[in-house]
């Protein structure tokens, strides 16, 4: 019975539902669209927070900082402070020492390309491909990028760690030079056309993905030859098995002074990437290893700082489409005081002529909910695509608690209404006095 | 997600039931008007989160957990005695006209609600509700969860209220005292855990015994009181309000209309009641079982006191995992893994057992090996090295393809193993059979454990093992 008067009821006065409705949609929109975003960005937080392989950059404490603008690190002290090569192995002494899958040591410097008279300026990272590094309890030990960083592609052959003259060119560059695996390429250290030359067997052509693509890359006993810095290293990248954070690896984030003694041994004896880094940093002094989160770097550095503003915003939407939805339903119930004295009349509880309206007010809040996800689904594309350079996921989430959120905003939108159905007597409505 | 329904019904059944029961036991006109249950709903919830809150700030978990359980043992205890007056209708009436049994629930419900909050927090604690501060999929299922769980344990409050009533005060006082009789068992074991923790009392081996035997129960408890809340439903049903026979039709017509509210009222329990078993089911036999280890192969020492594994074997890239019996009866338990591919075979041997986790063992999952307890993934080309969480390293020497092991490494690796079986043993000195977990004496020599029949022969070993031992080490050397 009450369905059927709520169907009857529900095409009574259209105008003013696609109104009510449309209003929901609005308000549901500003929230899809803000909702994805941020959910997206907290799920792929998430996600690297909890997975079981991190890497670490490991470097001089001065360096810390990077100033890059436009591509050029600005940082003054940059090409004062190095690491020490021979320490490499210590990193293989800490603690969770096992846990440690490889180590990368980078050192990168200017350099000019000469290619048929032309010269071009680029950047010449050396680096392991597949070193042997001998440690004290693995004497066969191996490292290098070709473990660490599987995606990266050669086309062509990889160099060998031992030789001063086999490079890897960059995709981008190769294209830019007009050079192929098997060819050769003049390199001079520094800007200037006064450095030392040497010429280099091109190995294979390098496809990461990253600026790597743009650059030469090449074994790093040839970098430290060439910038005539034997035995220093700018970085290690160290890739580690780590478990996922949790409570205790958070606040530790905030230094391990914070943790009480018991809670620091727990967090020292667990293989966190925070406490893999803090025991890099014991045994290498002056340096700084950070673990390298790139989601919450990057995307997640402005959703934290704005998280508070989309809450602001969300909760002024609701607040607004209430208030609408609340004086549309006044009128209804004013237009309708007839039909509800008439109800009353014939003895319907309160709660029943109540369930009509509210049942009303529920479909109307679904619709428009629905309505907002659709657009907020493609505003969210527009607002991914200007801020962060890619599209949004729209995780599925998103579809229950907007609609969830919209039939909250026309329930709270209702409550006024509803205090006026109770407060009308049949007798006065009918009489029409009213 | 089921984690957190599961929490909040161990920790608010016992609670709810108490509440609702005792107000169904209250004869009808002591009904405590509702603003009282409600105040003292209320008030406990505050006090709940005001311990909670106390509890973060001054990192005292124990201590609010204990003093909020010495609260709810007392309350409980009090319910009990009242109970048993109220049974025997010693009503307690004050001057206005209102019993004092009555003027108890509010003080009851807020005790209830607040230890009983305190605790849900306290499980709930280490489990982060999600990996990181920004809004994502994770927080809000889990934080729906947590609203769900509340919902349904309100709801099954209010149909348990309707339900008891129909069953009748005789059945509602039982199932209160059996309700009551349990949450003092298990409050009692708790209550002294806190307060052997909290070093307010010495600890004894006799009172280690009883926290470890009530600990036992904690976790059946709320399924009992589920249970019993299916029992309920059942003296309702049988209880029913019977349509009968009538010729007025307008009373048949109101006596049909209350028999099926009742029936919706029941129902409605046994639904709630299902979902909740179901839902503390999943969790409980499913959800939170730790991974299970493999089987472990039995060996047993050759003539020569030593293991032999082929290489051929173990080389698949598998985790082989053996298990030898130490002379003590403890059960060591190793694994053989081959840390490369089947081109490069180079086999880790190394015990079941991790240095820093103790012997919860490693499972392999995929190509991974993964040490259970602390869920840390091992480099593969690193077992068989110890630091870490790595597994024991297992000394042991390559015979042409196969892998030996010395029956005495194992015996060396039994102390980090707990799982023990009672084997048959010799006491060195007079010869005597025994069995290894009933032997009145034990002693340990040259990284063996031997066991005694008597003092007296313990003795004569003690002051000279070689003596005793001349034979074993013989064997050995030959």
């Amino acid at each position: 019975m009450v369905l059927r008067m709520l169907w009857r009821s529900f095409f009574e006065g259209r105008r003013r539902k696609i109104l009510a409705a449309a209003t929901v949609a609005l308000a549901a929109t500003l929230i899809t669209t803000l909702f994805a975003l941020s959910v997206d960005v907290g799920d792929k937080m998430a996600k690297e927070m909890t997975s079981y392989g991190s890497n670490i950059r490991v470097t001089p404490k001065a360096d810390a900082m990077p100033l890059l603008i436009g591509g050029v690190d600005y940082n003054p002290l940059k090409g004062r402070d190095y690491l020490n090569e021979r320490d490499l192995p210590k990193i293989k002494d800490i603690f969770w020492r096992n846990n440690i899958v490889g180590l990368v040591p980078r050192l990168a410097l200017p350099a000019t390309a000469e290619i048929d008279g032309t010269a071009l300026r680029i950047s010449v990272t050396g680096t392991y491909f597949d070193h042997l590094l001998p440690l004290p309890s693995d004497e066969g030990y191996r490292t290098g990028v070709r473990d660490i960083n599987r995606f990266w592609q050669v086309e062509g052959t990889w160099p060998d760690d031992a030789s001063e003259s086999q490079a890897l060119v960059g995709s981008r560059l190769a294209a830019r030079l007009g050079v192929v695996a098997g060819g050769t390429l003049r390199l001079r250290t520094g800007d200037g056309a006064d450095g030392p030359l040497r010429t280099v067997a091109i190995a294979g052509i390098l496809t990461t993905g990253g600026e790597e693509d743009d650059g030469v890359t090449v074994p790093l006993a040839m970098a430290q030859a060439m910038a005539g810095l034997p035995g220093r290293i700018q970085s290690i990248d160290v890739s580690a098995l780590t478990v996922p954070e949790n409570d205790l690896a958070r606040k530790a984030r905030r230094g391990p002074e914070a943790l009480s003694s018991e809670e620091y041994d727990k967090w020292y004896c667990t293989a966190y990437v925070g406490s893999i880094a803090h025991q890099i940093e014991e045994v290498l002094a002056d340096t700084s290893a950070r673990p390298i989160w790139q989601v919450a770097a990057g995307e997640g550095a402005v959703i934290t700082r704005i998280q508070m503003l989309l809450l602001v915003v969300s909760a002024a939407a609701i607040a607004a489409a209430a208030m609408c939805v609340s004086a549309l339903m006044n009128t209804t119930v004013l237009e309708r005081a007839r039909e509800i004295g008439l109800m009353k009349a014939l003895g319907a509880a309160p709660w029943e002529i109540h369930l009509l309206f509210v049942g009303e007010a529920v479909i109307v809040g679904l619709i428009g909910g629905a309505l907002g996800i659709l657009a907020g689904y493609a505003v969210a594309q527009g607002v991914g695509w200007s801020v962060f350079q890619s599209g949004v996921d729209v995780r599925p989430i998103t579809v229950p608690v907007v609609l969830a959120i919209s039939v909250i905003t026309v329930l709270a939108g209702s409550i006024l209404p509803s205090r006026a159905i109770a407060a009308l007597l049949p007798v006065e409505v009918l009489h029409g006095r009213r | 997600m089921a984690f957190y329904i599961a929490a909040l019904a161990h920790a608010l059944v016992p609670a709810v039931l108490i509440i609702v029961l005792w107000t169904a036991t209250l004869p009808a006109p002591d009904k405590p008007r509702r603003s009282g249950l409600a105040r003292g709903v209320c008030a406990g919830a505050l006090v709940g989160a005001l311990a909670i809150l106390l509890a973060i700030a001054r990192t005292a978990e124990t201590a609010g957990n204990t003093g909020l359980q010495v609260a709810g043992f007392v309350t409980n205890a009090a319910t009990l005695m009242l109970l048993a007056l109220n049974v025997r209708s010693l009503r307690l009436v004050e001057e206005t006209g209102t019993p004092i049994l009555a003027r108890f629930t509010p003080i009851l419900a807020a005790v209830e609600i607040a230890q009983g909050l305190f605790a849900a927090w306290n499980a709930t604690v280490n489990h982060g509700l999600s990996a990181t501060d920004v809004v994502n999929t994770d927080l809000i299922v889990n934080c729906t969860a947590i609203l769900f769980g509340a919902a349904l344990l309100a709801i099954l409050a209010l149909q348990l209220a309707k339900v008891a009533r129909m069953a009748g005060r005789g059945p509602a006082a039982t199932a209160l005292a059996v309700v009551l009789v349990l949450a003092l068992a298990v409050g009692s074991g708790q209550t002294m855990l806190g307060l052997l923790r909290l070093d307010q009392i010495g600890v004894t081996a006799e009172r280690i015994t009883y926290v470890a035997r009530l600990s036992v129960i904690e976790p059946w408890q709320v399924y009992i009181d589920l249970g019993l809340t299916l029992l309920l439903i059942l003296v309702a049903f049988r209880r029913r309000f019977r349509i009968g026979v009538t010729e007025d039709r307008i009373e048949r017509r109101l006596r049909i209309a209350r028999a099926l509210t009742q029936s919706r009222w029941r129902r409605g329990l046994a639904g709630a009641t299902a979902l909740l078993l179901a839902i503390l089911a999943f969790q409980d036999l499913y959800a939170s079982r730790p991974p299970t280890l493999s089987e472990a192969i039995g060996m047993q020492a050759d003539g020569k006191d030593e293991i032999r594994i082929p290489i051929e074997r173990v080389k698949d890239g598998n985790l082989h995992r053996f298990a030898y019996i130490s002379s003590a009866g403890h059960r060591v338990r190793f694994f053989l893994i081959n840390r490369y591919d089947e081109a490069h075979i180079d086999i880790g041997v190394v015990f079941d057992a991790c240095m820093v986790c103790g012997d919860g063992g490693y499972i392999q999952h995929g190509d991974e090996v993964i040490c259970v307890p602390c869920n840390v993934r091992m480099f593969r080309p690193s077992i068989g090295k110890s630091g870490g969480c790595n597994p024991i390293p297992l000394p042991h020497t390559v015979e042409d393809g196969t892998i030996v092991i010395a029956a005495s490494s194992l015996e060396k690796g039994a102390r980090h193993f707990t799982e023990v079986v009672d084997v048959e043993v010799t006491d060195p000195v007079t010869g005597q059979k025994l069995t290894s977990g009933k032997a009145p004496f034990q002693h340990e020599a040259g990284g063996r454990t031997y066991f005694f029949g008597d003092k007296d022969s313990y003795d004569k070993f003690r002051a000279d093992p070689d003596a005793y031992l001349r034979g074993g080490k013989q064997r050995e050397h030959g």
